[in-house]
């Protein structure tokens, strides 16, 4: 079995990367497919409380590349999905304890046994992420449509292409159609066409997001959200099935109105 | 709440909506982008593109090997090439054209 490595970057902290790299090993591994996740923050690590596997961590990705433990020993096996592991970063060192080679020496490992390995980037474009992208083979960019989020992402893009990851895939998060459609959001073709780059998925803002994380389960496993949809058809994207990209659309109907407008439902989208 | 339900609803009402912020960040982000991307772009690449056009006009003029001056330079909102080269011979063929 030879496996794939894809790293999950943005450059701007906060727009979504871990909650992404958790959905889509998760959705991956719904498909049938062996993955691992591995966070590379080190020192901030967070891959595992959003996973809620922050109480079985024995040995970290350190303790794995010097030696301390078995690779094995490093993986954690997911609650929900037996083919998932997750190796968790150090919490008590810092990005210069790794170098590139070391990891991508790790993930070579890794896909003798798995069919994808998903490294989730930390902020930033320093050692952190250059350890990150060492070992990949294909770059996924999160971005959400900020002018801030998505001038860092164009920043990494380039970075990337200059490490020779060619063509990364853009994922825009936390997308609130209803702005778009007042003209208060830039949109997918804005952003594409900003970027230059091919565009993998967009994913609403949407509070079941927030709550399934509050739980430690990944969104993906909840069947009605609409964010959870969303990681559904990127990771079956990822994974090689042609699923055309839907604009997502918002909420309309006298009802919806009526319930957004008294706060029972605040989400202002429909499913794309 | 009462200015939410009032809001114009048709597409074309909102695509042209004055107040619409979008083209204010696209517009932004792009200049952003550009003077980002012009101040990353290293010496050599400069140094690439110096090699590159000194052998396409060689091929048409004679020219003379050190460029007075190749840069990227920005000029209101957007980027030139600015180049001067100084032409040192015009071959036969060019002038029997």
């Amino acid at each position: 079995m030879k496996g794939k490595t894809i790293v999950i970057t943005s450059g701007k902290g906060g727009v979504g990367k871990t909650t992404t790299t958790a959905n889509i090993g998760a959705g991956l591994a719904l498909r049938g497919h062996k993955v691992v996740v591995i966070d590379t923050d080190i020192g901030l690590r967070n891959l595992d409380v959003v996973m809620g596997l922050e109480n079985r961590i024995v040995y970290d990705l350190v303790d794995a590349i010097e030696g301390r433990c078995k690779l094995h020993q490093a993986m954690i096996r997911d609650k929900q999905l037996p083919e998932l592991f997750l190796i968790a970063a150090a919490q008590t060192r810092d990005k210069n304890c790794i170098n590139p080679e070391q990891l991508t020496d790790l993930c070579r490992r890794l896909e003798e046994e798995f069919d994808y390995i998903i490294v989730d980037c930390p902020a930033g474009i320093e050692q952190g992420f250059r350890n990150a992208i060492g070992p990949a083979q294909e770059a996924i960019v999160v971005t959400t449509p900020e002018v801030s989020a998505i001038r860092d992402a164009d920043r990494v893009i380039g970075l990337l292409e200059a490490s020779e990851l060619y063509r990364p895939k853009l994922i825009i998060n936390r997308v609130r159609p209803g702005m778009v459609k007042r003209g208060d959001m830039l949109d997918k073709d804005d952003i594409v066409e900003l970027l230059a780059v091919d565009i993998l998925g967009m994913v609403p803002a949407d509070d079941r997001l927030i709550t399934a994380t509050n739980q430690g389960i990944p969104v993906i496993h909840d069947k009605r959200a609409p964010s959870g949809m969303a990681f559904s058809r990127i990771t079956a994207r990822i994974d090689g099935e042609d699923i055309p990209l839907m604009d997502l659309e918002p909420k309309t109907g006298l009802m919806n109105k009526v319930r957004f407008l008294m706060g029972i439902d605040r989400s202002e989208y429909t499913h794309a | 709440m009462l200015s939410k339900l009032r809001r114009p609803r048709s597409r074309t009402d909102r695509r042209d909506n004055p107040d619409a912020t979008k083209s204010i960040a696209r517009d932004r982000l792009q200049s952003a982008i550009s003077r980002d991307r012009h101040d990353l772009l290293g010496p050599d690449v400069v140094e690439a593109l110096k090699r590159d056009m000194l052998a396409a006009i060689s091929r048409h003029l004679e020219i003379s090997e050190d460029f007075n001056e190749l840069e990227v330079r920005r000029l209101d909102q957007s980027l030139y090439l600015v180049a001067s080269i100084r032409i040192q011979g015009i071959p036969r063929l060019a002038r029997a054209r």
